[in-house]
């Protein structure tokens, strides 16, 4: 199925499991652009095992500075809808394709994964809850209504992606997309997603701990906005 | 009325906080640190060469004695200090980010230069 469609996935250490992530997104879509955010391990050599783009940070910046490197890039590219994807192959790339559908054929202008709408599979009960808590938090400070507020796969249009200026390079950067959805309100709709941990995505998420970092920027961001 | 401007004191101190943090790249915004740095050794003169003005003012506004309305400044003065610094510290990353984002992009276009649509 030919999509104008460009899957963005920031890649940092994840040389397990990123060529067969890369591939399963290949198979579905033509325009695969990873962003090595300045991988240490072999990453790079097994993106380029593969026919998907890769832009190389020349450090390491965070995932929010990789995404938004991914968007730049991929404005450059034949494509009019753009997706963000996660590395450790958690997502499932179906769930691309039906919001894919749902983006190309409704009057939205992004579309946000949830898996909390859809389902989760050997979710850990403390992310859960942790997770939850994120959406109060990020319901909160954005203003917008949603059950899913940390979930990497988001889908949007060239309006978007044209518009879309991350400016927190880290973890944080997902409340700030919410903050930019609400700002320049952009229609926006929610999507169930099934998300799959594995041993290597939980040992690889954030840690508990960074929820405090996440916080502490969001409030510091209002103040200084 | 010790209550009323306790209050005004702490809605003042929030005021000009987030004014500092709002405008830290404008001249303005530079202005008043500077202004405020300025103050500060003005203050510690005050307070040692004539101490009761300053228990006079601490009165007024509902604190204790001199000292301590100096030790909350010199704690106010900490706090934006270091918020200051780690939201210029922030501004840097960002700087350093788009940066790296030239680099990255003018060397995967150069890459990938012609290869659009047949990649």
């Amino acid at each position: 199925m030919e999509k104008k469609l460009a899957i963005i996935i920031p890649v940092y250490n994840e040389e397990g499991v990123i060529r067969k992530v890369v591939q399963e997104a290949l198979n579905r879509c033509d325009t695969v652009v990873c962003v090595d955010d300045g991988s240490t391990d072999g990453s790079v050599a097994q993106i380029e095992k593969t026919r998907a783009y890769l832009v190389k940070h020349p450090i390491n910046l965070g995932q929010g500075a990789a995404l938004q490197t991914g968007i730049e890039f991929a404005r450059l590219l034949p494509v009019d809808y753009f997706c963000t994807y996660d590395a450790d192959g958690q997502h499932s790339i179906d769930d691309v394709e039906s919001m894919y559908d749902v983006l190309r054929k409704g009057s939205y202008d992004i579309i946000l994964g949830s898996r909390f709408l859809g389902k989760t599979i050997s979710m850990p009960a403390s992310k859960k809850v942790l997770l939850k808590m994120a959406v109060r938090f990020s319901n909160l400070t954005s203003g917008l209504k949603l059950t899913d507020t940390h979930n990497g796969l988001r889908l949007f249009n060239r309006k978007v992606a044209e518009e879309m200026q991350i400016k927190v390079p880290d973890m944080a950067h997902a409340s700030e997309i919410l903050e930019i959805i609400a700002a320049r309100k952009y229609k926006y709709i929610e999507h169930p997603v099934t998300i799959t941990y594995t041993d290597y995505s939980r040992a690889k998420g954030q840690s508990m701990v960074n929820a405090l970092n996440i916080i502490f920027d969001t409030i510091l961001r209002k103040f200084s906005k | 009325m010790r209550i009323v401007v306790q209050l005004s004191s702490v809605l003042l101190a929030l005021y000009l906080f987030t004014t500092i943090l709002r405008g830290r790249k404008s001249h303005t915004g530079r202005a008043i640190k500077k202004i405020g740095f300025f103050l500060l050794i003005i203050a510690i003169v005050i307070t040692v060469f004539f101490p009761w003005i300053v228990d006079e003012i601490a009165y007024f506004v509902g604190v204790s004695s001199g000292v301590n309305l100096f030790v909350y400044l010199l704690g106010a003065g900490f706090v934006i200090f270091v918020l200051n610094n780690y939201m210029h510290q922030q501004d840097q990353r960002d700087i350093q980010a788009r940066l790296a984002r030239r680099i990255a992009i003018i060397e995967a276009t150069e890459r990938y230069k012609g290869m659009r649509h047949d990649k």
